[in-house]
C-alpha cells in the first residue's frame, strides 16, 4: 500500500512538472507576426511585390475591384504571449496585436484598430487575415496579419 | 522577512517586486504596507524601483499602451476562449449531441435569414471568435482555407465605441 502512494505521489508530480512545463513553455515563445499596411485604390500605380499574397487573396473575391496596391508599412513584430504590439497607421490610429493562447487549432490573438474595430482571432500558422475598408487618400486602407510560429 | 532597518533578504525582495507590479492582494498587501511603513530602507528601494519603470517608460521608443487598451484586448478574449471551451467535443455535458446540433442549426439559419452581419457584437464561426465594430457593418468573407478577409463597410457610427460588449462564438 505504501508503494503504491509513494507511486501515486510520483506521478503527480511528473504530472504537475509536465503541466507547469507546457504553461511556461507557452510564456517563453516568442511569435513572428507580419503585418502589412498598405492602401487599395483606382489610380495607377501597380501591386506592390511584398503584398503579392494580400492582392491574390483580395482578387479572388469579386467584390474588390482596384488597381493599385501600394505598401504603406510591412512590419515582422516579435510578440512573447501577451504582449502587445503595435504599428502606427496613417492618420495616426492604432493597430495592435496581442497574442494570447496557442492550442491545438492555432494561435489566438487579440486584434485592434482604434477607432474601427475590435476582434479575436483563432489562426493556424501562416493564415492570412485581412482588415480594411476605412477611407484612405483616394483609396481604402488595408492591413494584413500573417502569424508565423 | 526584514525588520526594521536591516539588510534585505532574497523574499523581501520578491515581496517588493510582487507588490510594485500590482501582485499582492488581501493579507500579504497589507502585511507588506506595513513593513513598507517601517523600513525606510525598503521605502528608498521601493522609490528606486518606481523612477526605473518610470524611465523605462519615458525612454519607450514605441508609443506605450494604455491601461484600457491591455484590458480592453483581453476581455473579449476570455469570452471567446470560453466559447470555445464549449463547443469542443465532449464538452455538451448535460445536452443531448442531436439537440444541440439542432439548436446550432437554428441559429445558423437564423443567421442566414437575417443576411449580412452587422458590426457591434457579431461574431463568425472559424477563424474569427469575436468581432466588435461599434455597431458599423462588416463583411466576413471566410471561403478561402488560408485566407479571412474583414471588410469594414460605411463609415463608424457616431457615438459607438469599439470594445463594448460584444458576442463569443
Amino acid at each position: 500500500m505504501q508503494r503504491y502512494r509513494w507511486a501515486m505521489v510520483a506521478a503527480a508530480f511528473v504530472g504537475s512538472v509536465l503541466i507547469s512545463g507546457h504553461a511556461s513553455s507557452q510564456e517563453d515563445r516568442v511569435f513572428d507576426v507580419r503585418v502589412t499596411v498598405a492602401e487599395i485604390s483606382d489610380s495607377e500605380g501597380g501591386v506592390d511585390a511584398r503584398a503579392k499574397r494580400l492582392d491574390d487573396k483580395l482578387r479572388q473575391e469579386k467584390f474588390f475591384k482596384y488597381n493599385s496596391l501600394r505598401v504603406i508599412e510591412d512590419r515582422r513584430l516579435k510578440l512573447k504571449m501577451d504582449e502587445v504590439g503595435s504599428v502606427k497607421l496613417p492618420g495616426g490610429n492604432m493597430f495592435r496585436i496581442r497574442p494570447l493562447n496557442l492550442g491545438d487549432r492555432g494561435l489566438l490573438l487579440a486584434v485592434g484598430w482604434e477607432g474601427e474595430m475590435m476582434m479575436d482571432m483563432r489562426a493556424p500558422s501562416h493564415h492570412l487575415l485581412v482588415v480594411g475598408g476605412p477611407a484612405h487618400g483616394s483609396g481604402q486602407l488595408v492591413v494584413s496579419i500573417q502569424p508565423e510560429y | 522577512m526584514s525588520s526594521g532597518d536591516g539588510a534585505m533578504t532574497g523574499r523581501d525582495e520578491r515581496a517588493l517586486h510582487a507588490y510594485h507590479d500590482g501582485e499582492l492582494r488581501g493579507f500579504r498587501r497589507w502585511r507588506f504596507e506595513r513593513q513598507l511603513s517601517r523600513s525606510s530602507k525598503l521605502r528608498a528601494e521601493f522609490e528606486s524601483l518606481r523612477d526605473l519603470s518610470r524611465w523605462a517608460r519615458d525612454s519607450e521608443p514605441e508609443p506605450a499602451v494604455d491601461l484600457w487598451d491591455r484590458i480592453a484586448l483581453r476581455l473579449p478574449a476570455i469570452d471567446a476562449e470560453r466559447a470555445e471551451a464549449r463547443s469542443s467535443p465532449g464538452l455538451w455535458m448535460g445536452y443531448s449531441r442531436p439537440l444541440a446540433a439542432l439548436a446550432l442549426t437554428a441559429a445558423l439559419a437564423l443567421a442566414l435569414f437575417l443576411g449580412i452581419i452587422q458590426g457591434g457584437g457579431s461574431s463568425t464561426p472559424g477563424i474569427i471568435r469575436w468581432l466588435d465594430t461599434g455597431g458599423r457593418s462588416v463583411m466576413v468573407l471566410n471561403d478561402q482555407s488560408d485566407a479571412t478577409i474583414v471588410w469594414l463597410l460605411g463609415s463608424p457610427q457616431k457615438g459607438a465605441s469599439v470594445g463594448g460588449a460584444g458576442a463569443a462564438v
